[in-house]
Order: C-alpha cells, then sequence, then structure tokens
C-alpha cells in the first residue's frame, strides 16, 4: 500500500499490516508486536525522513510465507543515520522532549530481523517475525 | 475514522480515573499530553490511567505517560496505570517503562497504590 506522509495515515497502515497477519492465522500477540514495530517504523518516516513534511510518498508491503512475515517500508526522505542511534536510556527520555530513539529500540526488541538501506535517495526498512 | 483522542475522566477519592479509549499513537499523543498538562493545571496530582479500553498505544503515547509520572513527583502526586491487557504489558515491559511507571493489574490495586 502507499500512504502520504501524515501521521493520520497510521491506523490504515496498521490494519494493512494486522489484515495480512490475521489471514495467515500468526497469533494474535505476534500480531500486537508486528503493528507496533509497523507503527513506530512509519512514525519514523514521516516524523525523521521526511521531518513532518506532509504530502509525501510512504510504500509499505508485507510478504506472508509459512514460517514468517516481512514487511518493507520505503521513502525518499532524509536516511536514518545509524551511527547517531544509541539504545535510549529510559530515564532521560522522561527529561527531554525529543523522541530520543525509543521507537527504534522498540522496533529491534519486537521483531527477528531489521535491516535499513539507504541507496540513491531511497531508503528501506525490512523487517522480519518468524512465526512463533 | 476518528482521528482525536477519546478519553474519559472519573473522579474516585483522590484520585483522577482516565480511560483512554481506542489508540495513542503520535497522530494524538501532543493531544494526549495537553490533557494530561490540563488536569494537572487543575490540580490534579494523583492520576490513574486505565488501559481496559486502549487497543494500541505506541512510543509517543507512552513518552507522554513517562513524561507526566516524573512531572507528578516533586508535588508528591502520582502516575498509575492499570488494567493492560497482556500484549501492552509486555511492551511495556520489554521498553524498560515498567520500571519507572507503576502498573497495576486493577483499578482497585491502583487506588491502594495511591
Amino acid at each position: 500500500m502507499e500512504v502520504s506522509s501524515s501521521l493520520r495515515h497510521l491506523r490504515s497502515v496498521r490494519e494493512f499490516v494486522v489484515q495480512h497477519a490475521r489471514q495467515a492465522h500468526f497469533p494474535e500477540d505476534a500480531i500486537d508486536e508486528c503493528r507496533l514495530a509497523v507503527c513506530e517504523a512509519c512514525t519514523n518516516v514521516i516524523e525523521h525522513a521526511y521531518q513532518g513534511q506532509p504530502g509525501r510518498l510512504v510504500k509499505v508491503s508485507v510478504a506472508v510465507g509459512p514460517d514468517r512475515l516481512s514487511v518493507r517500508i520505503t521513502d525518499n526522505g532524509k536516511a536514518f543515520d545509524r551511527s547517531t542511534y544509541f539504545e535510549p536510556e529510559i530515564r532521560r527520555l522522561a527529561r527531554e522532549r525529543r523522541s530520543g530513539g525509543l521507537g527504534v529500540h522498540i522496533i529491534r526488541r519486537l521483531m527477528d530481523r531489521v535491516e535499513y538501506r539507504s541507496r540513491d535517495g531511497k531508503n528501506e526498512i525490512r523487517m522480519v517475525k518468524y512465526r512463533p | 475514522m476518528n482521528q482525536k483522542l477519546q478519553i474519559t475522566s472519573e473522579q474516585v477519592g483522590d484520585s483522577l480515573v482516565l480511560v483512554p479509549l481506542d489508540r495513542v499513537d503520535s497522530s494524538v499523543a501532543r493531544d494526549f499530553e495537553d490533557f494530561l498538562d490540563a488536569r494537572m493545571q487543575e490540580g490534579h496530582t494523583k492520576l490513574i490511567v486505565d488501559f481496559s479500553k486502549l487497543g494500541f498505544i505506541s512510543s509517543a503515547g507512552m513518552r507522554v505517560l513517562l513524561i507526566n509520572a516524573k512531572k507528578l513527583k516533586p508535588s508528591g502526586g502520582r502516575l498509575v496505570l492499570c488494567k493492560m491487557r497482556a500484549g501492552i504489558r509486555e511492551i511495556f515491559s520489554i521498553s524498560g517503562f515498567d520500571h519507572i511507571i507503576k502498573i497495576c493489574d486493577s483499578r482497585e490495586e491502583a487506588l491502594a497504590a495511591m
């Protein structure tokens, strides 16, 4: 599916992923985790890659195999700089107004595989959840 | 499709019980923060957030809870969460939030923790 870079589309993206996961009979707790990971990843695209700029393209695709659910999210915004990412210290997040990398931390904890790629102005995050 | 924050509140003793409905994601996190700020401005210092009608919360919503729990501490206030379903409870656990914010199984337990 394709949506424009607005937070109001998060719900439809979540529902898109959940629908595929349910059709593949993934257990509900694994679906909960995929739903949150996808929401965090799309929020990061909208808020960081596109820096809140509306009307930009976010592509989300889901593939379900016998043992896994794979999600790919692509954008054409600013690349995620992994060198600036540090695992968040939760107590510090309470003092600071910035997002603090919590979304990335949650994605990494919830999904079994997470890969980022940036090339030729296109960014991609691929996330895999194995069937429990 | 409702894009606005949906939340109800109820005074129970000297605590204010807040029941967010549906979801608290980044599209409504600012409204959620404003709502909590407004309750604190009114003088409420004992806040319970009842998750029983919340289907989804993202890190943006979790961060609002964390910030407000910290804000209440100096005045002797408290923010306690309760009635989370297992999936959401697990997410609070893996992100480490449960070490900072008290999470109770029931509303009664949350009221007793105040």
